[in-house]
Formats: C-alpha cells, structure tokens, sequence
C-alpha cells in the first residue's frame, strides 16, 4: 500500500519529466524537417486575376460586323468584370497591333502578354457567313502559355449578347467550378408615390421591368428554384396577402387566410414554399404547396416567427424568431426538427439568406441604429462584417454562384441596389432608377436569357 | 494545464482512499521525507513546465518573424500596367534571432530552420537586424475611376505612413549596424568577391546580409507578380503555400517546387504563377558566387483578410 | 338719341353694382368671394367696341342671373337653417369619431405590449365602440422605420393583435373589430428622430 502511494507522485514526476523531453523532441524533430529558409509574403499586390481582353478580329473582313469586333470585346470585359474575379488590363499597355490581333495559340506571343502582366488572354474571331454570325472566342493561360477554352458560336446579330455571357460562363466555370451569374435575374422593389412594385433586371441591372401591377404595397419576392414561379406579398387586397405566380403563364394563386402573409421562400427543388401566416394570432412560419394549400406549421413558438430560407439541399431552414426576447436567426432541422440559434451577437438580426454554396448566411444586424450585413458561418462561427459607415445596408440576398450579395442601401441618400463580393469587396451601385429601390432577390442560374 | 489537474486528482483520491495508509505515511519520517523531495521534483517540474509555456506564449506571435521567415510587408497598389514613375517605397522589413542554444529552440510546431546563406557563425552575433530596401513600384498612367481603385487607395494610404515610418526605423537601424563594424574593414573595402573567401566573421556577415537583401528583393517582385482573388481563398485565412526554387546567377528561376501545399488548388497555383511571372528575376549581385542562390517562399493570404 | 346714350349710361353703372351685389349675396350664403373682384377688374381692360357688344349680353345675362340668384338665394337660406341643425348634431358626432381616429395608441421599440397611457386610450376607444355600435373599425398596427420590413410588418400585426384583444377584453363585439398591419410602411412622420420614431409606433384606428 505505501510504496503504490508513494510511487504515485514520483510516476507523475516522472512522466512529466518524459513528457517534457518527447514535447522537445517533436518540436526539434519539425524544426529539422524544413531545411529551407523562407520568406513570408501575405499579401497578394493583386486581389483580382488579370485578364487581357484584346479587339476581335474581323475574319470574314466585312464592314457590317466591324463595329462588333470592339463592342463585343469591351460587353466581354464587363461582363467578366462584373463577377469582381477579374482585373481588365488597359489596351493601350497592349505589345500588339490592336487592329491586327492574333488569336490563336501558334501565332500568340505569350511572353508579351506576360510582361504586361497578364496571367489570362481571351481572344476573339468574328465572321459573317451566308448572314449567321460566328464568334470564336478562346481562353489561354498566358504563363502556361496554353489553350484553356476554345468555343465557336453561331447565331445571328442579336444573338451576340447570349454568345458572350455563354462563354463568360464557360471561364467562370474553369475558374470557380460554377457557370456564375450570367443567366441569372434580380428582382426588386421600387417605390415611387408610396406604392411599391416588382421589378425584375438583368443580373447587371440592366433592363428593368415592371413585373407586378397591384398600384399598392409589393413587398418580399421570391424565386422558385427552377426559376419558374415568384411568390411575394402584396397589400393589392387589403391585407398583405400571398401571390404565387408563374413568371410566364398568367397564373396567380392567393391564399385564404386573415392575418399577415409574408415572407415566402421555396422549398429548393420542390414545388412547396415557407411563408409567415398569423391567421393563428401568432405569427409563426407555415409550409405550403406551390397551389397555396397549407402542408405544415413549421414553427411553435409564442412571437414573430419570420423569413424563412432553405439550406442548399432543404434539409434545413434558417428563420428569424423573438422567442429569446430580440430578433434572432435560428436553425431548424427537417429531419429531428430540432431548433438551434445560430446569431448571438446584436440584439437585432434579421433578414437571413442562405449561400448556395451550403456553408454561410448571410444577414443584416441592426447595432445603434444602424443596420449593417454580416455573413456567419451554419455552425455560428466566422461572423465577418460586410458593409460599415455607409448609411444603412440591408435585404442581403446570395447569386447564384455564391460569389456575389445583391443588398439595398441608403449610403448615397435613398435607398438603391448595390452589390458587393461574398467579402465585401468591390462594393458599387448596380441600377440606377428614379425613387427607391429596396429588398433585391437574386434569382437562381436557370432563367434564359 | 492537464498535467497539473490530474497530479492534484490523484493525490486527491490517494489520500481519500486510503486514509489508515496516509496517517502511517505522515507517521514515519523517511517516508516523509520520499514524498517532500516527491513534491519538490513535482513543483520544480510544474516551474518548468509553466515556464515553457509562457515561453511559448509570449514569443509565439513573433514566431513568424523570427529567423527562419522573414516578413515582407508590401503595399497594396491600386494596378501594374507597365513602368512608369516611382511612386512610393515599399518597407521590407526582416528580423533575425540567434538560434543557439538549446533554450531557442522552436516552439511551434511548423517552423521552419533557417540555414545561413554562407555562414552559420553569423547567426549568434546579429541578434536582431532589419534591413531595408528601396525598389520601385509601378502605377498605372491612366487610372481608371472605379471603386476598387478607390478601396485600394485607402488602403494605401493607410499603410504608407506606417511603412515610412518602418523604412526610417529600419535605415536607423542598418546605420547602426554598419558604425559598429570594424573601421579597418569600413575604410578599405575589400572587393567583395574576395570577401566571400575569407573566414572573419563580419565578412561573412556582410555577404549573409547581401544575399538575403537579394533574397527580399526576388520576394518583393513575386510579391508584386502575385494576383489572388480573395473569392477564390473561401474564406479562409490559414492557407499556406510553400514554394522552393533556385535562383541561377544570371537571375533564372529553376527547380521550382512544393514544400507545402495549401489543399487550395487556386492558391496554390497563384503562388506558382507569381513565381513563373518573375521569371527572370534580377542576376546575382556580383559578390555572390555561389552557383545559385537557393530561395523559400511562404505564401499566406492573411494580408487580404 | 339722347334719351338713349342715357340708358346706355344708366345701364352701364347699373350692371356693375349689380354685378356686385349679386357677388355679394353669393358671398354670403357659399362664403366664397372669388368672383366679385374678378369682375370688377376685368372690366376696365376691354376696348370701345367690344365693351358695347359685352354690355348687351351682360345685361341679359344680369336679367337672368337676378332672377336665377333671388331663387337660390331663397332655396339657400332654408337649406342652411336646416342644414345648422343637422350639422350641430353631426359635428358632435364627427368630433366624437374624429377623436377616435385622431387618438394613435403608442408602444415601444420593439414591443406590441400595452403601457398605461395606451390603456387609457383603448378605454376611451371603448367608449366611443360601445356608443357607436354600428361601427366597424380597421386597427392598424404600424413600426417605426428602423428594423427590418418583414419582422416590422409581423410587429405591426402584433401592435394591432394586442390593441384588438384588450378592447374584446373590455367587452367589444368582435364583429366591430378587424386588424391589419403596415409594418413601416407607412410613417406618419418621416423625422429620423426617436420623437418621429415614437410617432410612428402606433395602433391606429380607421373607421370604415
């Protein structure tokens, strides 16, 4: 008995004492591991690829299509630009003849793309044949100074635009694994004289158009996930009611239910969608079919239970709940139907919108009255800031890609769409248009153009 | 930490256990003293132990700057057309530690040894020494008006002070350093070819200071080459990329490879493509004579974070 | 000859005091005296010519007028007594309503909870409810215009819930009482200040 109780400490002294030895070993071990000296560089001078993007050449050499061979160069470079991967190097710095280019790998003189500091070169062949247009457009990696994309499109005139976001898609994809935004829509709300309507633009904001007509408050859309069906509120009967409608039939289902009906949000891959009801008293989130009919409640909780967004594969759903006494986003899981709260920081977070990419949300916090966005990972942690100082930032909504935050704000007066990179990055207006513009909705990749 | 709760526990329950055991232990004085000197060694090992952690502790920030890596901070510029005027000195700062001794060991567990250039007796004499370093950056004549220029600018203009402030710091330093040498060397300087030869410490000394010089200068133009999207890095702040190449004299980059890859393919290759951009770097300065000038880069995204 | 330029001078100051007092007459019974001075300054702007030509018509037109405004004028003055009576009766009522409508319930930030003040003022609603029975009443529930649209918008239903249900406590008829919310939609005052902001955090009660 006395020797295993002393033995005791002097075992630990022990132990430690080899513990210590084996601890200093494994350091000297990884220490003689690397055997080079190296420095550090953290800092990358460029934060964005840069690409060269010289005039096309006119093959065919008609005067018709002379002009297209520099407008569809600069609707290349600004549509690449766009996605805010990309730095556009000046023609002027170009070793070339800008009327005469080469466009094809045997004739390329990569090490002059590279000297300018090019590290992409995409060039472009323009031919009229028999009044269908082709265009050649190839991708070349300039300092493996190889081919990456070669595509060849024929179409007519009007058909020039589609060509090109085509194969912007096709770099995006060799870059990120994703086509990126280029098919995608935004939709959004303008006010002018207190009535607040629908409008859907392109992905760059161009071509805005008036989508709903109830003269009255619209508020909330929402785009189904092929793209099909929008569902939104609209103040058009009285009550702010559902309106689910088909983009392209004139179809339009409402609900039959007192109360507020807001926020909804399709169900990924489903023909069901989760809306805000309080025919109940309370205000709790609902899924329902595509036709309106109610399927579930998927909260219980006494207090506001709203907005609603689907993870990437609906197995989850993120919403915002005042059952922890402020405005808080929760997790609830499909399958356990457990609940978790995933924001603890701020007393006022809202407007949640999961990333397609499946791994972060992105919301807007309200601290001091200011109203800032925020993206935080599913399991809580990595809360990053994205807009600071620049009036106020809300209604951030995911491109389809992941890549892109579509959000209103007040930082140039009153409210306009913005966009910014997924860090918050290259932040600018994106449409310009009389009165103000708020709650932008990034559509899914699947609208044609 | 551990190690201390489970020492305590364990007395702890073999004191409770057995109590008739304790009293006879406390009872006889040789068995006394056993678990005196027991407690002592514990508490002179605790003493270490702790030690050793706040050791590590307090110089693990440092760490990366400390021998091995050298730190070279650069400012961001809005664009690189082409040459055009200088516009602003970038700092390249380095730290040195001695590395002798058993106490200097290193604490984490990626680090990385350095390997003087020519001499390792150079390495206990400079304990800590910055250099720096003039080079020109390049700025686009036709500025384009968009906001990431605009955030880039700020961001420029928010390290410029700071940078010129290390710049001086450094250059006080360097001055420092080169009174201290002796004045028989100052005063007739030695061809430097030839001081490559000779054994005399601060010789040695001068040619370790000249390679790594060229070292940062090669770092700072790859740095200036490297083009990386912080898309592209996930957010993730804890990418590393090690690359190794040769640097021949007339300024080639051969042999280039991985020492570490950062398990993210676009960084990776956006570490590479900054070194294959570089490609020539400038030739070996003439004192050097070694057949190339072997050169590590460890590429972090931290700076965009 | 003579005798004629005399009825044409005669005329000619007649019609203008008629003119007048027609406008005057007018004035007392509408109260709104807009016309008279227009007369009276145009008048002298016109030629010669077309001054003759404007007397002849302005004197059938006159005839006619005095005529047509001795009718109203009579229809008028009965209508008004009549109209005083019905009004001073209605006028309490209106202000009665008036009150109703004008009278927001107030709550905090972020809170559908009901204050003593916000009480108070359902109380009296209640009064009013309980008076007019045939009434039904829309309680909107409405938010400042910090937060967010669609949790403001389920606070507002939420404002406009617990409004309702303290007046159904009171003894209301449920069928006089319907809710609905704007959430920030629709600001009474559009100040940035927390007095705006108060403003704007309200029940209001529209009658229908």
């Amino acid at each position: 008995m006395e020797s295993i109780a002393l033995m005791k400490p002097m075992k630990i002294v022990l132990y430690t004492i080899i513990g210590c030895v084996v601890a200093l070993m494994v350091f000297q071990a990884s220490t003689d591991a690397a055997e080079y000296d190296y420095i550090d560089i953290s800092n990358p001078f460029l934060r964005k690829i840069p690409l060269a993007v010289p005039w096309f050449k006119n093959v065919s050499g008609g005067a018709d299509i002379e002009e297209l061979s520099v407008t569809l160069p600069d609707l290349l470079s600004d549509t690449l630009a766009f996605t805010g991967y990309f730095k556009m190097l000046d023609r002027q710095a170009f070793l070339m003849d800008l009327r005469n280019p080469d466009i094809i790998a045997s004739q390329i003189n990569f090490r002059n793309w590279t000297a300018i500091g090019a590290e992409l070169l995409i060039t472009g062949g323009i031919l009229m044949k028999d009044g269908i247009m082709e265009t050649e457009l190839r991708l070349f990696d300039t300092i493996k100074e190889e081919l990456v994309i070669g595509k060849r499109y024929k179409g007519g005139t009007d058909d020039t635009t589609r060509m090109i976001r085509r194969f912007c898609g096709e770099v995006m994809y060799h870059l990120t694994g994703h086509r990126g935004v280029f098919d995608s829509k935004i939709a959004f709300l303008s006010s002018l004289a207190g009535k607040k309507e629908i409008y859907i633009s392109d992905f760059d904001g161009q071509n805005p158009k008036q989508f709903t007509h109830h003269e009255d408050i619209t508020l909330f859309p929402a785009w189904s996930s092929d793209g099909k069906w929008m569902a939104y509120t609209s103040y058009g009967k009285g009550q702010p009611g559902l309106y689910i409608r088909n983009l392209t039939e004139n179809r339009v289902v409402t609900l039959d239910k007192k109360g507020i009906q807001i926020t909804p949000a399709w169900v990924p891959g489903k023909f069901e969608l989760a809306a805000t009801l309080s025919f109940s008293g309370d205000q709790e989130i609902y899924l329902l079919t595509g036709g309106g009919k109610i399927i579930k409640r998927l909260t219980n909780s006494r207090g506001i239970d709203v907005e609603p967004t689907w993870s990437p594969n609906g197995k989850q759903m993120a919403f915002v709940s005042k059952r922890s006494g402020t405005p808080q986003i929760y997790i609830k899981d499909m399958t356990s139907g457990r609940v978790r709260r995933l924001t603890f920081q701020g007393r006022y977070n809202t407007q949640p919108d999961w990333s397609q990419k499946g791994d972060k949300i992105v919301y807007s916090t309200m601290e001091v009255g200011r109203i800032d966005i925020y993206t935080i990972g599913v399991d809580g942690g990595n809360r990053v800031r994205l807009t600071e100082n620049q009036g106020d930032n809300e209604a951030p909504s995911w491109s389809p890609d992941g890549s892109l935050i579509v959000f209103n704000s007040t930082r140039e007066g009153r409210s306009k769409i913005y966009i910014m990179t997924a860090f918050g990055t290259d932040q600018r207006r994106l449409i310009s248009m009389p009165g103000e513009q708020t709650n932008p909705k990034w559509s899914p990749s699947v609208i044609s153009n | 930490m551990t190690l201390k709760m489970t020492v305590k526990n364990n007395h702890k329950t073999s004191h409770t256990k057995d109590s008739a055991s304790l009293a006879r232990l406390y009872g006889g004085g040789n068995e006394n003293r056993l678990v005196m000197m027991a407690f002592t060694a514990s508490l002179i090992c605790h003493c270490i132990i702790f030690s050793l952690f706040i050791y590590v502790q307090t110089h693990k920030p440092k760490q990366r700057s400390a021998p091995i890596v050298m730190n070279v901070k650069l400012v961001s510029l809005p664009e690189y057309t082409g040459p055009s005027k200088q516009v602003s000195k970038p700092s390249v700062s380095k730290e040195k530690k001695a590395t002798s001794g058993k106490k200097k060991v290193s604490k984490k567990a990626v680090t990385i040894k350095k390997k003087p250039a020519s001499k390792p007796s150079v390495a206990p004499k400079t304990v800590k020494k910055k250099v720096s370093l003039k080079k020109k950056t390049y700025k686009s004549e036709k500025v384009k008006e968009n906001t990431l220029q605009k955030l880039e600018k700020k961001i420029e203009a928010t390290t410029s002070d700071r940078i010129a402030k290390a710049i001086d710091e450094i250059k006080a330093k360097v001055d420092k350093t080169k009174d201290r040498t002796p004045p028989s060397e100052s005063e007739t300087p030695i061809p430097e070819s030839k001081q490559l030869g000779g054994d005399g410490e601060a010789a040695g000394g001068k040619l370790a200071e000249i390679v790594d010089i060229y070292r940062v200068e090669v770092a700072y133009k790859i740095q200036q080459n490297w083009a990386f999207p912080e898309q592209l890095a996930d957010g993730r702040s804890d990418l590393q990329t090690l690359l190794v190449f040769k640097i021949m004299p007339n300024g080639e980059i051969k042999d280039l490879f991985f020492t570490d890859r950062s398990g993210n393919n676009h960084f990776d290759e956006s570490a590479f493509r900054a070194v294959m951009k570089s490609d020539p770097v400038d030739p070996h300065p003439g004192s050097v004579s070694t057949p190339y000038v072997q050169m590590g880069l460890r590429f972090t995204p931290e700076g965009i974070q | 000859m003579r005798k004629k330029l005399w009825i044409f001078t005669g005329l000619l100051l007649i019609v203008p005091g008629l003119l007048f007092t027609v406008s005057c007459a007018k004035k007392v019974v509408q109260s709104v005296p807009v016309e008279a001075p227009a007369a009276v300054v145009e008048e002298p702007v016109l030629d010669e010519a077309a001054l003759a030509a404007q007397e002849q018509a302005a004197q059938e037109d006159a005839a006619r007028q005095w005529q047509m405004q001795a009718e109203e004028d009579l229809q008028q003055t009965q209508l008004a007594e009549q109209a005083a009576k019905e009004a001073e009766m209605e006028r309490a009522e209106m202000a009665a309503m008036q009150m109703f409508m004008n009278e927001d319930v107030y709550f905090d930030f972020d809170s559908s909870a009901l204050g003593d003040m916000a009480k108070n003022v359902l109380s009296r609603k209640a009064e009013w409810l309980r008076m007019t029975m045939d009434a039904s009443v829309i309680v909107e529930g409405h938010c400042d215009e910090r937060g967010t649209s669609a949790y403001n918008i389920a606070l507002g239903d939420r404002r406009a819930e617990s409004a309702k249900t303290f007046l159904l406590d009171l003894g209301i008829d449920a069928n006089q009482l319907s809710t609905i919310s704007y959430g920030e939609e629709r600001p009474v005052d559009m100040g940035k200040s927390e007095e705006s902001w108060a403003k704007n955090r309200r029940a209001h009660f529209v009658v229908e």
